[in-house]
């Protein structure tokens, strides 16, 4: 934390003025009214401890509204947006500059509200005439026989429907529609399933996915968002690695920070070092990624970022030398010791205890 | 024949539906609001109801539970993807199965007959299954707790049949799943799960026991009364 530097100038300024002048004073008083040397004394020091009172209560005045407004801001830039500020019942200028700047971060909370709601509510009536359509080709394939375009045409329909479900998880992750519900997620389980569930793709295009997985602590999460997430980063890692090389995916520990943290390395191209940030934006794409007509919308990462930001956990790649794509994953794990919370977390509504039984099978062995 | 019939607002997509479902050999009917698909549901001219859970006015969720109080008809609702609470709600108010919506037509028709090949294949007679005080009695459809009915939907039936069948066994969920919803377990699927907790409830409301317990990672097994404690 920085030291209040306004406060502490003012404060000094203040403090500075008024010992000087009370100095002054005390010089034209003394000259006509000598008093002996304890009395002095006293009186100097009562005097200052009462200015030093005095100039501490003016400068907090003063300060304390720039430093609620600049909580407030940081919190804003953070993605806070019903972040504001306190102190709105001063009469003064700084007291309307707090309320201006309510005014001002109610105003983009709202714009953006309406904006995320707006993409939710498009791609949820676009799912309408897509429904239909589906029932429609499925009849025109009854009536008229199969057709090489027919295939196409179903292809495209799973291709739509699958960049609104995204768009519609991105507004959901968003936080403009619903709380996301939370379990207790074994992450080793899931990167194993994925990176088998990729095997395909990859003895496709000859790459080798190299899996180290270390036993980590469960986390608290929605397993398919998590899931959705990490197979968006191994399969992107399969699609753009260069044919016939390996792709590392690890899955680790970090007992000290209480995170297990998941890297994925391929040997593809990597990204420019400029667009490393905003590969995670919504339909962003590589000049690359678009030359190559690989048919995505840029949604895959974008999912990736808020999945991850909404587990408390943060998401970056970094390009490797001498080429390549790292993605990191980094999430926070449950504290192994509080199995309160463990209770609290599970999911007994299906119940996912061990059972005493298997566990006796096995001793008999 | 079977009779289905198709819950939802949206009027062309009921029309194309049954058009397809009649060359499927089903007989169609659609109804676009809420309480006349109550009514409809409840008038037991029909196999299978088709409900739509985004219904406006009456909700589909109300729609289902207003059908539940009085009849065990097979529901079959369609969902928004990734609306994952809705689902689960209705699955819990005794719906059958789900689909997401925009689903396939042959993802539809195949669904619709696992669930009736299952309601079809319960009617037939067959010993009563006894164990402890419950009582499961698949002529009659019934099943009884020390000597009271208990309702139970189709599909909670069916799950409670294959666990009374393998006392003592694990039924996996994958098995329960081919068996009870005649098709694969998908991946984050929790349809079987919903249903074994309402069966659970149900029992446990009754009895105080917890007969069935879930095994990690592999599915359910059936205790006696003794073991549940």
């Amino acid at each position: 934390m920085k030291p209040p530097r306004l406060f502490l100038k003012i404060f000094l300024w203040f403090w500075t003025t008024l010992v000087l002048s009370a100095l002054s004073v005390a010089v034209t008083v003394l000259v006509s009214h000598p008093v002996t040397r304890t009395q002095w004394h006293r009186h100097w020091i009562a005097g200052l401890i009462a200015s030093a009172l005095v100039c501490y209560l003016l400068a907090r005045h003063l300060t304390l509204p720039v430093m609620r407004l600049r909580h407030a801001a940081r919190q804003l830039a953070e993605g806070n947006l019903h972040s504001r500020a306190l102190g709105t019942n001063r009469r003064d200028e700084l007291g309307d500059l707090v309320r201006d700047f309510n005014v001002m971060a109610s105003r983009i909370e709202e714009l953006v509200s309406r904006q995320r709601q707006l993409i939710y509510d498009i791609s949820h009536e676009l799912r309408s005439p897509l429904a239909r359509l589906n029932v429609a080709l499925d009849l025109a394939r009854e009536r008229k026989g199969d057709d090489p375009s027919f295939g196409q045409m179903q292809h495209d329909f799973e291709r739509l429907n699958d960049m609104i479900t995204r768009l519609l998880t991105i507004a959901q992750l968003d936080g403009a529609v619903k709380p996301i519900e939370m379990s207790v997620v074994d992450l080793s389980e899931l990167v194993a399933q994925i990176v088998h569930d990729a095997g395909f793709e990859a003895r496709h295009r000859g790459v080798t996915v190299n899996l180290s997985v270390e036993p980590v602590c469960p986390v608290i999460g929605n397993a398919e968002l998590l899931s959705s997430a990490i197979e968006n980063v191994v399969r992107n890692a399969i699609h753009y690695t260069d044919l016939g090389t390996i792709v590392e995916v690890a899955l680790k520990s970090e007992h000290l920070t209480r995170r297990v943290s998941l890297s994925v390395r391929d040997c593809g191209p990597g990204v420019p070092d400029s667009e490393l940030t905003r590969i995670f934006l919504p339909f962003y794409r590589t000049a690359e990624a678009r030359d190559r007509k690989s048919g995505g919308a840029g949604l895959g990462l974008a999912i990736v970022d808020r999945v991850i930001r909404s587990h408390g956990g943060s998401a970056g790649a970094i390009n490797l030398v001498p080429h390549g794509l790292e993605v990191r994953i980094s999430l926070p794990t449950l504290p192994p010791e509080s199995a309160d919370q463990k209770q609290l977390y599970r999911d007994d509504r299906y119940l996912i205890e061990p059972l005493d039984k298997p566990r006796g099978r096995d001793s008999e062995k | 024949m079977d009779c289905v019939l198709i819950v939802d607002d949206d009027l062309e997509l009921c029309a194309l539906l049954r058009e397809r479902l009649s060359t499927e050999n089903f007989i169609t009917d659609a109804v676009h609001d809420g309480p006349a698909g109550v009514q409809k549901a409840l008038s037991q001219d029909y196999s299978l109801v088709v409900l739509d859970l985004m219904l406006p006015g009456m909700g589909g969720l109300d729609v289902l539970r207003a059908i539940r109080m009085r009849s065990s008809v097979p529901v079959l609702i369609l969902t928004a993807r990734g609306e994952d609470v809705e689902r689960i709600l209705g699955l819990e108010i005794g719906a059958d199965d789900y689909l997401p919506k925009p689903f396939n037509p042959r993802e539809l028709i195949a669904r619709i007959r696992a669930i009736l090949r299952r309601a079809g294949r319960c009617s037939f007679a067959g010993e009563p299954l006894a164990f402890e005080d419950i009582r499961l009695d698949r002529a009659a459809r019934e099943v009884q707790i020390g000597g009271s009915p208990l309702a139970m939907t189709n599909a909670e039936f069916a799950v409670l049949d294959i666990l009374l069948q393998n006392i003592g066994h694990v039924v996996t969920r994958e098995q329960l799943t081919e068996a009870v919803l005649g098709r694969k377990l998908g991946p984050f699927d929790r349809v079987i799960d919903v249903h074994v907790s309402n069966i659970r409830k149900k029992l446990a409301s009754r009895q105080g026991a917890n007969h069935i317990k879930a095994v990690r990672g592999s599915g359910y097994i059936f205790v006696s009364r003794a073991e549940a404690r």
